[in-house]
Parts: structure tokens; sequence; C-alpha cells
């Protein structure tokens, strides 16, 4: 027993390695595919923040058989400390491209001071934000307060994004091919993600629910695994999203041919359907992960031409020696060309085809979602949004026709209060009396 | 700016001063009040009503106004603070003026239609005037999507209106020029109304902000220098407000709103049925006065303006105001040149 776990954490250890080295190479790599004629591969970033996260969520589920362990507190605490050492080796000081700007001595120190300085403000600010605002008396104050602190959020963001290109503005050495050389793609991915809200709220919990799941299913099957590491070639940057369907296809494809033999000897009942069903839907969650992505890579490579731009103009105002002292009215110029880039990217038709699949598809998704949690809760004493909309019909037809109703009677006692007026006028005859 | 160490401390430094002086001042403001102009509420029919400005002094028109706003925005915006209140203005210049409150469409709304608002709510609250004022007809008039609906309205009902004026309304959407059209031609409605039944205000809000994407960053960057003028902070307060209260909208509405005008434009060819009626736009044959705005990014100007050539109506004017979508109310203008401009065509017409 002891052995399999001292395996499993050479095994572990061995991957991390593998990894780290992997991902360092993908991002050099990314930082010189970054601003050329290439597709920028921001595919590699994210591929470090998932795998660190699966490295988290594998940590918070406990996987170590406690009874086969010898010390299994010291075997996660030796599993955390390489991944701490792994991080820092991909992100030293949070900045992966601290080590290349050929920063060395003083300058390194200072920039490292600049930095901390910066992140223990910003971190600090944030604190202070969340006890503000639960102090704060509710209504259009509070918002109005909201966005401004959202507001300096970004700009705070946008300043450590250029900080490192401070010195060679100041001594006007600053040019394109040096702004490239410093661009933090993962602080600038996380702006863009602030800036844009693109994935629905319903479909963010669904993304880290199948995460979790998918973790899980691996976890349990290493071996399996493998085999879908092995069948998962890495995308070429200049056709990745057909390239990550194709993919996707061939393992769902594969999946599906060897869970069939199992599925073929269910008998038909409403179990099997809902296998069914759920592997359908789960199919189609990620087809619309995957298009997803293909939006949010749209919008990504929209907003690094836009920055590129902004790089631009100062690079031409550092040589034409304008002044470019005030990170205001770099803030102020990044707005602005991010406004007239963005709103060229929306008026084209690939956008808003994109737009329109991804919407058409989420609600469709969001749909059949509904009905299989109506189909799972059927037994509960509960009234679903089904039962629901059939009785707003219902209360809808009956209020027209209750309306219907209401002007016939104002109606009707309109033509019967004129017929009472005519009534009333019409003269009486006199009465004769007997005796006359 | 020191690009130093230094420089960035004391760039922090400001920054946190602003917020916590921005914290200490907004605390301060209680909430801001919009659409103060005092009126009675004098109809209702389910979620919407009907309201009666309160006049000091008789009316000089004495041919009552009934405004419609667009749906998708609270109609406050018309009478946002008293110095730059088009409906005060209305009152102040002699009109008798009643609007229309869509209200807030919740889930048992999903299945109103277009037909239910026009033919239902806007017929039944142009009838109680009409019956309540001992007035034939009418002066209409509508904003935006209030405006094409009142325009529908016209063409169905023409006996009933002395006059109408659209306010930067759409008519013709067969234009590519503001993003939103281009959209609407692609968009699965159906999907959404399926799905949904009411559309989310926040979805409309979103792509209404998709139009200006660092809007909702940018305009917060002056707010730290209002923090001195406590009247400007207030009206930005009040904006602010009236762009965050945005009702959801009913479903089937929604649905044919967008299918049968935006996608098939069929208003402005002549197609177009509501209910019963082909809706036949030479009808119209009223006074018409169309006001657009010169810089409106949201409805252009060539959305506008069409519909001039397909009316019937021979005395019909078209006004362009400077401003944008928003700004022809609100704006200084508003109360100098739009307010009484209309007035005047109105009275002129009586």
């Amino acid at each position: 027993m002891e052995n399999n776990t001292k395996n499993l954490f050479e095994t572990m250890a061995e991957m991390q390695k593998q990894a780290v080295e992997n991902l360092t190479n993908a991002s050099e790599k990314m930082k010189k595919d970054l601003f050329t004629t290439n597709i920028p591969n921001m595919v590699d970033s994210d591929i470090f923040k998932k795998w660190y996260d699966s490295q988290m969520s594998f940590f918070n589920q406990n996987k170590v058989d406690s009874q086969n362990a010898t010390n299994p507190m010291e075997f996660f605490n030796t599993w955390m400390n390489n991944q701490m050492e792994a991080a820092k080796t991909m992100f030293p000081n949070n900045n992966p491209f601290a080590n290349n700007m050929n920063l060395n001595g003083n300058m390194k120190n200072n920039y490292d001071n600049m930095l901390n300085m910066l992140n223990s403000w910003s971190g600090s600010m944030k604190n202070t934000y969340s006890e503000m605002m639960k102090n704060m008396n509710a209504g259009s104050g509070k918002e109005a307060f909201s966005g401004m602190f959202n507001n300096a959020d970004m700009y705070v963001k946008s300043f450590e994004l250029w900080m490192p290109m401070f010195k060679s503005i100041q001594d006007k050495t600053f040019t394109l091919d040096s702004f490239k050389e410093q661009f933090n793609a993962p602080l600038f991915k996380d702006m863009m993600d602030k800036m844009f809200n693109i994935q629905p709220d319903f479909m963010k919990n669904m993304s880290e629910e199948a995460k979790a799941n998918m973790y899980k299913m691996v976890d349990s099957n290493k071996e399996m695994f493998d085999k879908m590491k092995n069948m998962f070639n890495m995308p070429n940057s200049n056709d990745i999203f057909s390239q990550l369907f194709s993919n996707y296809n061939n393992i769902n494809a594969k999946i599906n041919s060897s869970v069939s033999p199992l599925m073929k000897l269910m008998p038909d009942s409403s179990a099997k359907q809902s296998i069914e069903t759920m592997s359908e839907l789960a199919n189609e969650f990620n087809i619309f992960n995957i298009k997803n992505n293909q939006m949010q890579y749209m919008m990504y490579a929209t907003g690094l031409k836009a920055i590129e731009d902004v790089a631009y103009s100062i690079s031409n105002k550092v040589r034409n020696g304008e002044d470019v002292s005030d990170f205001k009215n770099i803030y102020n110029e990044w707005l602005s060309t991010n406004d007239k880039n963005f709103v060229e990217l929306f008026k084209t038709d690939e956008y808003s085809k994109m737009q329109s699949e991804l919407n058409s598809f989420g609600m469709k998704l969001k749909q059949k979602i509904n009905l299989q949690m109506e189909k799972a809760m059927e037994n509960l004493p509960l009234i679903n949004r089904t039962e629901m909309d059939e009785l707003y019909k219902t209360v809808y037809e009956l209020k027209k026709r209750i309306t219907v109703l209401e002007k016939q009677i104002d109606n009707d006692s309109m033509i019967n209060t004129s017929a009472t007026s005519v009534t009333e006028t019409k003269p009486v005859a006199k009465k004769v009396s007997k005796n006359s | 700016m020191n690009m130093t160490t230094g420089g960035i401390m004391e760039e922090m430094t400001k920054t946190s001063e602003r917020l916590i002086k921005g914290f200490e001042i907004l605390n301060r403001i209680e909430d801001v009040e919009v659409a103060t102009t005092p009126k009675d509420l004098v109809w209702q029919s389910d979620l919407v009503k009907l309201y009666h400005y309160k006049r000091e002094t008789p009316a000089t028109c004495k041919i009552p106004v009934l405004v419609s706003f667009a749906m998708m925005n609270r109609h406050d915006v018309l009478d946002l603070q008293p110095d730059r209140s088009l409906m005060k203005k209305f009152l102040d210049l002699g009109l008798d003026v009643y609007l229309m409150d869509w209200g807030y469409p919740q889930k048992q709304h999903r299945y109103l239609t277009m037909e239910d608002y026009i033919l239902g709510f806007m017929n039944d609250a142009v009838d109680f005037i009409r019956k309540s004022t001992g007035n034939n007809k009418i002066h209409k008039m509508g904003i935006c999507q209030g405006g094409t609906f009142s325009a529908i309205y016209a063409a169905i009902f023409p006996e009933k209106l002395q006059t109408l004026t659209t306010y930067v309304a759409p008519f013709d959407f067969s234009g590519n020029e503001c993003m939103l059209y281009k959209w609407t031609k692609d968009i699965d409605v159906d999907a959404m109304v399926d799905t949904m039944g009411i559309i989310p205000s926040k979805m409309i809000n979103d792509g209404f902000g998709m139009l200006k994407p660092s809007a909702e960053v940018s305009k917060f960057l002056g707010l730290p220098g209002m923090m001195d003028d406590e009247a400007k902070l207030t009206n930005f307060l009040r904006m602010e407000k009236w762009k965050n209260d945005t009702p959801d909208l009913a479903g089937e509405m929604f649905r044919k709103y967008i299918k049968d005008l935006w996608r098939d434009n069929k208003l402005i060819k002549g197609e177009f049925e509501l209910g019963k009626y082909k809706v036949d736009l030479k009808k119209i044959t009223m006074p018409f006065l169309n006001i657009y705005a010169t810089e409106d990014t949201i409805i252009p100007n060539s959305s506008t303006t069409p519909i001039n050539k397909v009316i019937g109506s021979k005395d019909k004017s078209d006004i362009a105001f400077h401003g944008g979508h928003i700004g022809v109310f609100v704006g200084s203008k508003s109360q100098k040149e739009l307010a009484p401009t209309v007035v005047k065509w109105v009275m002129e017409r009586s």
C-alpha cells in the first residue's frame, strides 16, 4: 500500500514537471506569436489557468486513500508545495514576463517594488471597498460609488499593464517591439473579461460543474485520461476552432462507441432515456462551450488589436518628442481606441452571425436543460415552469375575456341609459274623472 | 505623473483620496428623485397606467395631449429634473398632458401582444381621455418605439387624433447603419421568447451598451470631479437612476416587434398587420410632425425620416434638433427650442 502511494506521488510529480516544461515553452511561443500576422495563441494562457484550477480541485477532492497512505497530510503538503514551486516557475512575482524585460540589478528591484506596492494597495482597496459597500446607504449613491470603484479598478489594472513600459517611455526608448516584449497577456485577459461579461451566469455555473465532474471522471480513470490526451492534438494557431471541433467530435465518437455496447444491453426504460438525453445534453453543452470560446477569442483578438494601436500611437509620440508623462491620457486613448475597434467588430456580419448562433444555441440548450430538470423533479410537490406558463396563458385569456365583457357591459349600459331617457320624456295621458 | 516609485505612490494616494471623498459624499445623498412633476393616476388596465399632469392654471390648448414613451426604458427621462423637464415645459406653455405608463411586465405578462398594447391599452387610454374630456379627438405624441406604435395607431384610428407628433422614432428598418439594425436581422427571436417568456431588461441594456463598450467604465472618469458640485452630481445620479430602471419586455410583443418591423420591415412597405387590421400608413391623414436628433446613434435619421414620404397627411413636417437620442430631451435646448417649437405647432392645429 505504501508503494501505491509513493508511485502515485512520483507519477504526479513527473506529470507536474512535464506540464511545467510544456507550458513554459508554450508561454514563450505565445509571446513571439502575440502580435505577428498569425492569430495570437491565447489558448495557451487559458490552459495554464485551467491546469492550475484542475490541480487545486483535485487537491480539494481529497483523492488519496487515507487508509493506504502512511501520512496523508505529509503527502498533500509535499504535493501542494510542488504546485506552488511550479506556479512560481511559470509566473514569477505574478508576472510571466518580468524575467524577460531585460531589467537587471536595481532596475529589476525597482520594478518589483512598484509591482508589490501596487498589488498590496489594490488588495487593501478591494477589502476596504467591500466593507464600505456594507456600510453604505442603499440607493443611487451606492450604485454610483460601485461604478466609481469599478472604474478605479480598471484604471489600476491598466496602470499595472503599462507599468513595465514606464521606464522606456520616460527614457524615450519605447517602441512597439518593447511593448510586445513586456506585455502581460493574462492581466489583459482579466481586463477584457471584466469589461465584457460574455458568458451568461447560468452557463458559467454549468461550466464549473461540468469541469468538476470531468475531473472526477478523469481522476477515477487515469488510463482513459491518458488515451484521451493522446487523441487530443494541439491545434494549429491558424485554424484553432475547426480543429477543436474536430478533436472534440473524435473524442465524443470514441466515448460513444465504447459505451454503446453497454447501452445496448440496457432494456428500454425511462432510465435509459434519461442517460441518452443527458449524454446528448453534455455533447451540446460542450459544443456550446467551443462556440463560446470562439466568440471570446474574437473579443480578445479585437482587444489586442486596440491596445496594439495605442502602443503604436505612443511609440510615434515618443519618437516625435511629444510629452507622454500623464498616464490618464494613455488610459483615455485606450478607452476611445477600444471603442473604435470593438464597434468595427460588432458591425461585421461575422460577429452578428456568431452572436446570433451562440444566443440561439444557448437558449435551446437552456430549454432542454429546464425540461430535464422538470422531469427529474416531477415526483416532488412543486409547480414547474411549464405548468406555470400554462397558467399564465389561461390567466391572460381570461383577462382578455373580462375586458371584452366589461366593454360590452359599458356599451349596454349606455344604450340602456339612452333608452330610459326616451321613456321618461314620453307624455303621460291625463287621467279623466268618472264623474265628469 | 512621474512614472517612478514616488510618482506611482502619488497616483495611488490621489485615487484613494478620490474614492474616499466619493464615498463620503455619495453616502450622504439619499435616493435622488426623478419625475417629480405632480400627476394623478386616472386610469389603469392591468399593468398599464394613465397619468394626468396637474395644472395650476387652465390649459391654453383645450385639446388634450397623450404622450407614449418606449417600453424598454421608463418615461421618467421626459421629466428627469425640474429645470430640464419636457413635461413641465409643455404644461408651462399651456398644454393639457396625459402620459402612458407601460408598467413593469412580470412573468405572467409574457403573452401580451402588440395587439394588446396598441389596440387594447393605447386605444382604451385614448377613448378614456376622449370621453372624460368631451373631446372627439386628441393630440398624440410618441417617443422612439412609442412613436412607432403611435403611428401604427394613427393609421388604424385616424378619426380619433387631431395631430400626431413623433420624436426619434424608427419607421424604416432596412438600413444597417446602427449595429442594432444588423443584429436584429440575425437574432433567433423565437428561441429567446420560447425560452425566456419575458425578455430581461439586462439583455436589452447589454445590447445598447455594446454601441459604446467602454461607456460603463469611462462615464465614471468624470465623477470625482463632480464631487464639489452637488447640482452636477445630483443630475448625474438622476440619469444613472433612469438608466438602471429598465423594465423587462413582454415576450409575444417583442416577438412580433422584432420579426415584423426590425427584421422584415413590414411597416414602411405597407405589409404590416395588427389583429384584423392591415396597417396602411397612407391612412395617417392628420397633421404630422416628425422630430429627429442630428447626432442620434441609436435610431439613425435614415430610419426616422422616410415615413414622411408614405403617409397621407398633407400637413407634414420634419424638424431636426441638435443632440443625441436622449440628449434631445434632457439637454438645455429641449427647454429653449424643442418644447416651444412643438407646442406652437400643436396649438396652431388645435
